[in-house]
């Protein structure tokens, strides 16, 4: 049998799809790390987050399991010892008397990414007071980015939502583990420290920084880019308004404070705090010394081995510190306004109960249409038709990196039902007994297929804004579905009938 | 031939007796009316939301042991509006925990459970989900304007399959997207498009068209530019909207009018079954709404395309082929949600909820397609002629 054009489609689709859910990931074996925390004794060695271990001190880590038993057994004694994570990229060593500070996971069996409700993990719909314009809701979501990078939090998904009303919220997902301080890092204002020695010379707020210069060229920017060796730097500044009571308190503090051995600076650095975490230190110049001055200019850079490189490096960095300078004081209070915290526990029951289920389900209709066409070729072919939707379908979701939840497992469900419904229609006109063409019919169960398609399509629409776009998963996927249903799978059924009943 | 001759005589009966059909529907259509009235006046609105609607807390301990019902109790004590529930796996039938719904706040509930329970609640042995009212009280409007706008798009697409005139289908296309745009007022792209649809079809009608029917446009015009001049209350001006659709798809095309009108009865019916069974809608409930759509229209659309299309074979045959092929469709749709109900249902309320009513909705689908939809097509095909 000759193959057409329609069912190379369907096939080339089926192949994609398969490729981009990758299934030869399941071979892969390994554990993830998810974080690991800023000044550990791990983080110091240089193991960041996204490596995947493959072995500690010779012993093969397959699993979380394996790294938990491991980690158990060799910290029995608490005694200080030598601990050597090979990952693929590279091999880390370092002394430790506990289980390194750091998380992990089993490596991804496929590229599909489920949603918090299925893998557990806390989700906050943040509102700030007022209306915020398109760009002060971006400041806001880089402020906040800052500030979770800021506790070593990097799996977290900050973005801006809006809805019907018109309202604008921040939506932050921190997947997996669940920290139980994610309301207070979200609803508590930052504490941001400047300190010279063990002494405060400033805070972040109203009451010591009257104001941060930011895009204006005349207090802020690059200064200066140079060639160094094996790169280039580039330097900034940008000035920080203190009020009088801050200004005198920095000249008390500086005023007993020796010169270092260059003459230009003060001994003693500027060191600027985060909530008590140190996030950078800055040298003082010597001219300040005792001064009881309001303008204090920070000072940076950033490196690279081109110049455009370190440019964007330094402006990268900039902007980093007058965020945080700046996240004490933001300008809008936030609330709380949806708090989900999803404990995993039930994730992987949801999972296979659900996979169980789709695969029952599809039983379910083939028995239907089996007793109902007696004929296993169609029956055949409209199983698989649906069934390579339903492939196709996870594909696109794996591809747009889709976070798979429970409103879009429903959606994906919908889609292979209203498929299965197309199909009957199609494989019933295809063999009504009368004397119009093949073809024509077969056109005219597209006609159906299609004006169904577009009603579907016209009534899910507006889905999309509805409530903060929550329910945006269950909309897309859908469409996606029901759109590869009717111009990929469809038209392949269609063929395949007209093939089965021209023989 | 014995076969034959049975389905020949069921003709006949089906013949005499189809229009007296109609009257089921009426009679249900008109309870489900008077039903929602008493409803309203006694609830203050159309369903129960639970807490993702209102505002509140869901809480959910991941505990095989405890006793649900001694802790139903002692909650009940401090917290009257709870609902606490078991939680369990449809394959072993064991209980897996429990979770507990109020529209108390997070910490309060929390704290509560603890000391009946005896231990605390983490991230570990627990799930908290937190809306707060406003919000839920937002996102409930919002799904009402989100149902409406499906509502009418959904309808103009519907009635665009169905009607020749390309004129009408043009005016019907610049009426729905006002509404769309009046619903959905604060989405910007929608104000963009639907303001371009509007604005190219006026324009495009007063140069098409003779003298007398210009008048009529200038004055609708005025209407909608009104309408896009936000002038409120907008309830006015939607059920102005939907008034006039309504007239025009009922004096271009009988047929369309009865596939949204399946559609809509399927939707209300099927809501009044849920109110019935006190179940308490969440904003997932609220999306199975819409997606019943989905499923009630596609055997309307095949109904209606056999019966104005197919002109080959007799008014009853065509009638009656639809309905072989569509009940299959239906019926496979109900075993699989059945079943996907079956293993949802003591897991996950999300699920459970969008499932339970997509299969109270088929049922009614069944009912509307094959008893109203028919009947109405039948008598509209046998008034024109279509036979």
């Amino acid at each position: 049998m000759k193959l057409g054009l329609r069912i190379w489609i369907l096939i080339i689709a089926l192949i994609i799809s398969l490729l981009a859910i990758n299934p030869l990931l399941a071979f892969n074996s390994g554990v993830v790390v998810k974080s690991v925390e800023k000044n550990s004794s791990a983080f110091d060695s240089g193991l960041r987050d996204g490596e995947v271990i493959v072995s500690i001190n010779g012993e093969p880590i397959k699993s979380k399991e394996d790294y938990g038993r491991f980690m158990e057994e060799f910290f029995k004694d608490g005694q200080m010892k030598k601990i050597e994570i090979a990952t693929k990229k590279d091999t880390y060593l370092f002394f430790a008397n506990e289980t390194p500070k750091i998380t992990v996971d089993n490596l991804p069996k496929t590229r599909i990414q489920t949603g918090l409700d299925l893998r557990g993990g806390a989700r906050a719909l943040v509102q700030p007071n007022g209306t915020l314009t398109d760009s002060q809701l971006e400041d806001l979501i880089s402020v906040s980015r800052n500030r979770f990078n800021v506790y070593g939090l990097s799996d977290v998904q900050i973005r801006g939502v809006s809805d019907l009303e018109g309202n604008k919220y921040m939506l932050i997902e921190v997947a997996g583990a669940t920290p139980a301080d994610l309301e207070k890092l979200v609803a508590q204002q930052g504490k941001f420290e400047a300190k010279i020695g063990n002494e405060s010379v400033f805070h972040s707020g109203k009451q010591d920084i009257t104001s941060i210069c930011k895009n204006d060229a005349r207090c802020a920017g690059i200064r200066s880019c140079s060639e160094t060796s094996g790169g280039y730097q580039c330097s900034f500044d940008f000035l920080v308004y203190l009020t009088p009571e801050a200004a005198e308190r920095h000249a008390l503090i500086t005023k007993n404070i020796s010169l270092d051995e260059t003459g230009k600076y003060l001994s003693e650095k500027l060191y600027l705090y985060v909530d008590d975490v140190e996030v950078s230190s800055l040298f003082i110049s010597s001219d300040l010394k005792g001064k009881a001055e309001t303008q204090i200019s920070i000072q940076g850079y950033g490196v690279g081995s081109s110049q455009e490189e370190a440019y964007n490096e330094a402006k990268k960095e900039m902007n980093h510190l007058q965020t945080i300078l700046q996240t004490g004081s933001l300008p809008y209070k936030l609330t709380i306004v949806k708090l989900d915290t999803i404990s995993p526990t039930l994730g992987s029951e949801f999972s296979k109960n659900i996979i169980i289920a789709g695969a029952v389900s599809l039983l379910v209709v083939s028995i239907i249409i089996f007793v109902k066409y007696r004929k296993i070729k169609s029956s055949l072919a409209l199983l698989f038709t649906s069934f390579s939707e339903l492939v196709i379908i996870l594909g696109v979701a794996a591809f747009i990196k889709w976070n798979l939840d429970l409103p879009s497992i429903a959606g994906i469900l919908a889609t292979i039902g209203t498929g299965v419904d197309s199909q009957i229609v199609i494989l019933d006109e295809a063999r009504k007994d009368i004397t119009i063409s093949l073809k024509e019919r077969i056109k005219r169960a597209l006609f159906v297929v299609f004006a169904a398609y577009a009603t579907s399509v016209a009534s899910l629409i507006p889905l999309g804004w509805a409530g903060a776009g929550l329910f945006k998963g269950f909309a897309i996927t859908t469409i996606i579905g029901i759109t590869v249903g009717v111009f990929i799978s469809r038209p392949a059924f269609a063929e395949i009938i007209r093939k089965i009943e021209e023989e | 031939m014995e076969n034959n001759s049975k389905i020949s005589e069921l003709g006949r009966i089906y013949d005499k007796y189809y229009k007296l059909l109609l009257v089921l529907p009426a009679i249900l259509i008109i309870l489900a009316i008077g039903y929602f009235v008493y409803f309203n006046s006694h609830e203050g609105d159309i369903i129960y939301k639970d807490v993702s609607l209102t505002g509140g807390t869901t809480i959910s301990v991941f505990d095989e042991k405890a006793d649900v019902s001694i802790i139903k109790e002692k909650l009940k004590t401090k917290f009257p509006d709870v609902i606490v529930r078991e939680i369990s796996d449809i394959r072993s039938g064991r209980q897996r925990g429990f979770f507990v719904e109020s529209k108390a706040q997070p910490d309060e509930l929390k704290k509560e459970i603890e000391g009946v329970l005896g231990y605390e609640l983490n991230s570990k042995n627990s799930s908290i989900e937190f809306s707060g009212s406003s919000l839920s009280q937002g996102f409930y409007q919002q799904l009402k304007n989100a149902v409406i706008a499906s509502f009418l798009l959904m309808s103009w697409v519907i009635f665009f399959v169905f009607v020749e005139s390309k004129k009408i289908k043009a005016y019907t296309l610049m009426i729905s997207a006002s509404g769309v745009v009046l619903a959905l007022q604060n989405v910007s792209f929608v104000k963009i498009f639907g303001g371009i649809i509007i604005f190219g079809g006026f324009v495009a009608s007063l140069f098409s068209l003779e003298k007398k029917k210009r008048d009529f446009l200038i004055s609708f015009g005025i209407v909608v530019a009104s309408l896009i001049a936000y002038i409120y209350p907008k309830e006015i001006f939607l059920f102005l909207i939907v008034a006039v659709l309504i007239y025009f798809y009922a004096k271009h095309s009988v047929p369309s009018i009865a596939v949204i009108g399946c559609a809509f009865a399927d939707i209300v019916l099927t809501i009044v079954v849920a109110n019935l069974l006190k179940m308490q809608l969440s904003s997932a409930g609220i999306v199975a709404l819409l997606m019943l759509i989905g499923y009630s229209v596609d055997t309307d659309v095949l109904l209606t395309t056999r019966v104005l299309k197919h002109k080959e074979e007799s008014l009853n045959k065509r009638i009656f082929g639809a309905f072989k092929t569509g009940i299959t469709m239906t019926l496979t749709s109900i075993g699989a949600i059945g079943v996907a109900l079956i293993f949802t249902y003591s897991l996950s309320d999300t699920l459970r909820q969008i499932f339970s009513i997509l299969l109270i909705g088929l049922f009614f689908d069944m009912f509307n397609t094959w008893v109203t939809n028919a009947a109405i097509l039948k008598m509209y095909a046998e008034g024109k002629k279509i036979s």
